[in-house]
């Protein structure tokens, strides 16, 4: 295989699996719509970044991992729900990425390459950042996957039991930040949203357990890029689209299982 | 005061310009049943959200001498179909608060049985019914052999029948295990029976701090709390 196809191949399966860890977790704090948001933070991180003289990837980064370092102490201090905060930050980051590009015309392009991806322009520093986030948040999920269990389930009941929901509350932000940031190349701004939830939903369908739930949207991650990819690279399509065009298939054939053959999946 | 396990000195608090507790002294005793009693508004919850460390006060104290308290919230997620069964729930309730894997296993078990929810190990949070999600909560709480536990407004989310199950549950845990019990109602009809203390909470400061039965030979009682 051509590297170029490898690098591209390995980029949207890997990203396909981070994204579908994570989603989990985003599935379970009802926050849908953090990709989005923080796929602006992003573009507005890039677009002032190269302004100001900066790398636009580093600053796109940078600007993404701190816009969801703050969503839940915001969220807290406020005392409003995450998903107007995210709504507050994503018409705020918004407006400030369109005002620099208005300002600097010359940086519409990269604008659209945040918006829609190119996986192509992934390099081997990028897959090994999305192996180091795969082992981060798998690292994550084992070591304190009792406490996680808990403040997703009831942030006031794990605190008043001992645990500090904070710091794994905000931690699972930031990491959610740091894993649209790098799905971007391969999915773009608009359909890392796709990546992020879909899996999650397929396997929603078919477990009643955490744990089953948690490594199905992973795997359904993994399976749902790398479908997509391999479909993308033999009809010659976008691989971001393809990629969640078959997320979806693989949604609807888990909700199509749970309607006819109601398996639920506990272990 | 100072003796006591769970005391609140002095406490005021003020949340968005609006003073919602003032001045709150109150003690319980190590294996006290006190019921907090109070119309909607009078700041119960605001007083166990203080206790539990929640929320700071604008003045004074609020302290619970013990770390291992449970805590049963008014409202638990729904959030669609929560993916978790009663018994990896129960699980990482014991295993957070420091219990090793084998012993949970045990303890989930022996609690599961006392509270007769056997059954639902296995069973996803959201598939069960209101009385069963209320039991599941509970052994959550319990596993982690609390010396405290608080349960706010445990009855909004169940029928009468099974609330008054629920109500012999408590009164039973609070016996057999000889905890520290802080039940917060804002319905008279819902108080436990059980409960030798009434603390009537009324527009931010304790009206009344005594046994219940003095409370309930007043004629107007509901005017009393209400009124």
């Amino acid at each position: 295989m051509d590297e170029l196809y490898l690098k591209a191949f390995l980029s949207c399966s890997l990203t396909g699996a981070v994204c579908g860890l994570a989603g989990a977790f985003i599935f379970l704090m009802e926050i849908p719509f953090v990709g989005v948001a923080v796929s602006h933070a992003a573009m507005a991180g890039g677009v002032w970044g190269v302004i100001l003289g900066f790398p636009a990837k580093i600053a796109a980064f940078v600007t993404s991992i701190l816009m969801s370092a703050v969503l839940g102490p915001f969220s807290d201090r406020l005392k409003m729900h995450l998903n107007f905060v995210l709504s507050v930050m994503f018409a705020f980051l918004m407006a400030l990425a369109l005002l620099g590009v208005g300002i600097f015309e010359g940086h519409r392009q990269m604008m659209y390459s945040v918006l829609w991806g190119n996986v192509f322009l992934s390099g081997w520093n990028d897959i090994l950042f999305l192996v180091f986030l795969l082992t981060l948040e798998a690292a994550l999920i084992i070591f304190f996957y009792s406490s996680l269990v808990l403040v997703m389930f009831n942030r006031e009941m794990a605190a008043a039991g001992g645990v500090n929901e904070k710091l794994i509350y905000y931690t699972v932000l930031v990491i959610t930040g740091a894993v649209v940031s790098a799905g971007m190349n391969t999915a773009g701004g608009l359909m890392i949203f796709g990546m992020i939830i879909l899996p999650a939903a397929a396997a929603k369908q078919l477990c009643t357990g955490m744990k089953s739930f948690i490594i199905l949207s992973g795997a359904a991650g993994l399976f749902g890029g790398a479908g997509g990819a391999i479909t993308a690279f033999l009809l010659n399509l976008p691989m971001g689209a393809t990629s969640v065009l078959f997320m979806t298939a693989v949604f609807l054939v888990s909700a199509a299982v749970k309607k006819f053959y109601k398996i639920p999946l506990n272990h | 005061m100072t003796g006591d396990f769970v005391r609140a000195e002095n406490l005021s608090v003020n949340l968005g310009g609006k003073t919602v507790l003032s001045g709150v002294n109150l003690g319980i005793k190590h294996g006290e049943f006190v019921t907090l009693i109070g119309p909607n508004g009078s700041g119960k919850t605001t007083l166990v959200k203080c206790l539990l460390g929640f929320i700071k006060p604008s003045a004074g104290s609020a302290v619970i001498n013990t770390r291992r308290t449970g805590y049963i919230p008014q409202s638990y997620t729904e959030k669609g179909g929560f993916p978790a069964t009663a018994g990896e729930l129960i699980k990482s309730a014991g295993i957070s608060a420091g219990m090793k894997s084998s012993g949970v296993i045990i303890s989930r078990e022996k609690i599961m049985a006392e509270l007769k929810i056997s059954s639902v190990l296995n069973k996803c949070f959201s598939d069960l019914s209101g009385g069963e999600k209320q039991k599941t909560i509970l052994a959550m709480a319990l596993i982690k052999k609390p010396e405290v536990l608080i349960l706010d407004e445990p009855n909004l989310n169940l029928d009468p029948h099974a609330y008054a199950k629920f109500l012999k549950l408590a009164d039973s845990v609070h016996k057999k295990h000889k905890i520290t019990v802080i039940f917060v109602t804002h319905m008279v009809s819902a108080m436990p029976v059980s409960s030798a203390r009434v603390v009537v909470l009324k527009k931010g400061g304790i009206y009344y701090d005594g046994k219940a039965a003095p409370l309930f030979r007043k004629k107007n009682v509901m005017e009393e709390i209400y009124g």
